[in-house]
């Protein structure tokens, strides 16, 4: 009896050691990459885009066989975190990822509100943040922000180029301006009114609303008796279709434009329906209603054939990652190592990279990428495809 | 002062629905001292099934609102006898569990409708448009329609014999106990009654704004400004301060900054609350129904 016992204490204990140390080896084969999205809350639509496009290119990337550094092969492992859309949970969530998991990289979450706080944790941690806020534009260069990757057009070259566009395209004389009160909204109104000026487009309006507005028709009166053009407003789709219907009903203007910050799927649909005169919708990344390129029509593909779903509203927020997970993979592989992130992030500035979107880097970290603008006239809908890159 | 008019009736139509959704909140206040939470969440479920009925299965607009507003009042009783019942005496209880409760039908609403926003059809296309003013016809029916309930629960709190009761219950407690009114019962009405004004409010929502899980929670924060306003517990007050609430928001937004639109009723209420500190129709120590 006493035999038999200690063969099975044995056994139990030759187990476990071949567990601990088949762990330890895993272990050793893994990169750990944080994602901290709002997988709940109010920002849940663009933080599970955001996910998705993390977690479509991670296995996309260990399904192509992982990493290479010197003669070892890196698994590429994803942890998932949800912000629940709050700013302190956020922060949390950022200590734990890159103190306790050490993880190589951040990618996320989408929106500023969160990501620019959460951004101070990484900075501060030395980690590599990859993430699309408008606020960030503002970091981008600063040396105390040396591990950021802003994965989104930068202002003035995105409206720079848009902005003649409109214009050209609806031959409006005056705009009224009309975006969510918040740093993202007031951060571009600005700059689109002063290219607007240049244009020699009047400005007699600029509004700003508060983030839990679902009534805007008293000040879309006050707006009207300015008889504008052209209402520009921003920049969710559930304001921008609320705002569109609310202007119709009012007859506040003769031509709508919203703005960067989502794909505008569903206000484009709710335009065609309406008889609006014109509508010009400019999506944050490539437009997944009628793609322009092959590459856009695989990845809504793969993304239908692993969610089984269809792409929403705001589903192309996972451009904003996930082309940046093979970028922040390559550099890796260049730097020959994931843990110094100084080696890794000079891999990854003054770089191009084609893959869903064609993104070029600059020496600050700052992406820039191509984007889509739907023009919808008499009730068709155009895409025009905006070069941004030289 | 075709603008100023137009503001009004922008302020009347929002404001409309601010006293819908307050009136359940008074009357459940009203009766049991309780304060639910969840409520702006049965405003929510409201609209996310209007829509549905309307835009998957394809029922008129009028039909998924008696819809919505039965299941509404189902959803109150379900609430009342599983949890509410339980918490009698104790009504911080019973807010603790509405918290919970929150987060329980939000989650619901993500996992059934998704986080995106949902936006119905127009399902009644045109508008009156006459001097300058502008009011589209489904704005109309909703204003028509927010304006029979409040009306019919009017009707009902003064000329039935449940709603005198329930005032009675509201106004002297005892006394009703002692001439044989069935408190529990009642109280199980009240719940009923004022989720399924809730929902309907949900439906109308959902009929000119767009929908997401989150919108109960400033939906549920107006509704207590609108109560506090008119007064805890007073069904008159409630309709009077929601649709002063509707009014000085519209014109707040329209005639100064849309950025403060929730700062102007915050304004309004402590404005009143100075001079009146029981609401404008309500009396110190007591409630009214």
């Amino acid at each position: 009896m006493q035999r038999v016992v200690q063969r099975t204490i044995g056994v139990v204990l030759a187990a476990l050691a071949l567990g601990i140390s088949s762990t330890g080896v895993q272990a050793q084969n893994v990169i750990k990459i944080g994602a901290p999205f709002s997988l709940s809350g109010p920002f849940a639509s663009f933080g599970q885009a955001g996910s998705a496009g993390v977690e479509m290119a991670v296995e996309e990337l260990n399904r192509r066989g992982g990493i290479t550094i010197g003669n070892t092969k890196y698994t590429v492992q994803m942890i998932s975190e949800d912000t629940r859309s709050q700013v302190a949970d956020t922060v949390s969530i950022m200590e734990r990822l890159t103190r306790e998991q050490k993880v190589a990289a951040v990618f996320g979450p989408i929106v500023g509100v969160l990501s620019t706080p959460g951004q101070e944790v990484t900075q501060a941690a030395k980690t590599i943040h990859f993430g699309p806020a408008v606020q960030w534009n503002a970091l981008m260069g600063r040396p105390d922000k040396k591990y950021l990757v802003h994965t989104q057009v930068d202002d003035d070259l995105r409206y720079g180029a848009f902005v003649p566009l409109l214009v050209r395209e609806t031959k409006i004389k005056s705009i009224a301006l009309l975006g969510v009160n918040d740093a993202t909204a007031r951060s571009i109104m600005p700059k689109v009114a002063a290219l607007m000026q240049k244009e020699g487009v009047k400005v007699v309006a600029e509004e700003y609303f508060e983030r839990t507005t679902t009534d805007f028709s008293p000040f879309l009166t006050r707006i009207r008796s300015q008889k504008p053009d052209m209402l520009f407003f921003g920049y969710g789709d559930n304001f921008a279709v609320s705002i569109l219907r609310q202007g119709v009903e009012l007859n506040v203007a003769p031509h709508y434009s919203a703005f960067a910050g989502t794909s505008l799927t569903v206000p484009m649909q709710q335009a065609l329906g309406k008889p609006v005169d014109s509508f010009i919708g400019m999506v944050a990344n490539e437009n997944l209603l009628q793609p322009l390129h092959d590459d856009v029509t695989k990845w809504i593909a793969a993304y239908k054939a692993k969610y089984n779903k269809d792409p929403a509203g705001t589903t192309d927020w996972a451009f904003s990652m996930y082309d940046y997970v093979f970028i922040w993979a390559r550099a890796v592989q260049q730097a020959g190592t994931f843990t110094d992130s100084d080696k890794v992030i000079e891999k990854i500035r003054n770089t191009n990279y084609k893959g869903v979107l064609n993104i070029k880097i600059d020496g600050r970290g700052q992406a820039d990428h191509d984007y889509d603008v739907g023009i919808i006239r008499n009730g068709k809908l155009t895409w025009q495809h905006v070069n941004v890159i030289k | 002062m075709t603008d100023l008019i137009q503001q009004l009736i922008n302020g009347l139509l929002i404001g409309g629905l601010y006293a819908l959704v307050a009136l359940g909140i008074s009357l459940v206040f009203g009766l049991t001292g309780m304060v639910n939470f969840a409520h702006g969440e049965v405003v929510m479920l409201g609209g996310y099934l209007t829509f549905t009925l309307t835009q998957s299965f394809g029922m008129p607009f009028l039909g998924s609102l008696v819809g919505s507003l039965l299941a509404g009042g189902l959803l109150g009783f379900a609430m009342d006898r599983t949890t509410f019942r339980y918490t009698r005496g104790t009504p911080m209880n019973g807010l603790v569990i509405s918290l919970g409760l929150i987060m329980i039908f939000q989650s619901l609403a993500m996992t059934i409708w998704g986080t995106e926003p949902l936006t119905m059809d127009v399902l009644f296309p045109g508008a009156f448009q006459q001097w300058g003013l502008s009011l589209s016809i489904q704005k109309a029916i909703t204003l028509v329609v927010t304006a029979v309930l409040i009306a019919g629960f009017g009707l009902f709190l003064v000329k039935s014999r449940a709603g005198r009761a329930l005032r009675a219950l509201a106004q002297e407690p005892e006394a009703a106990v002692y001439v044989g009114i069935p408190v529990e019962r009642y109280i199980a009405l009240s719940m009923v009654i004022g989720t399924a004004l809730a929902a309907a409010a949900g439906a109308m929502f959902a009929a000119l704004f767009s929908i997401t899980p989150f919108v109960g929670t400033s939906l549920t924060a107006k509704g207590f400004i609108v109560v506090a306003l008119g007064g805890m517990g007073s069904a008159a007050g409630t309709i009077a301060g929601g649709l002063l609430l509707g009014v000085m928001e519209a014109l707040g937004a329209g005639y100064i900054s849309a950025a403060f639109t929730d700062a102007y009723g915050l304004l309004l209420f402590l404005l009143v609350l100075s001079f009146k500190p029981a609401g404008l129709f309500g009396v110190s120590g007591r409630v009214k129904l």
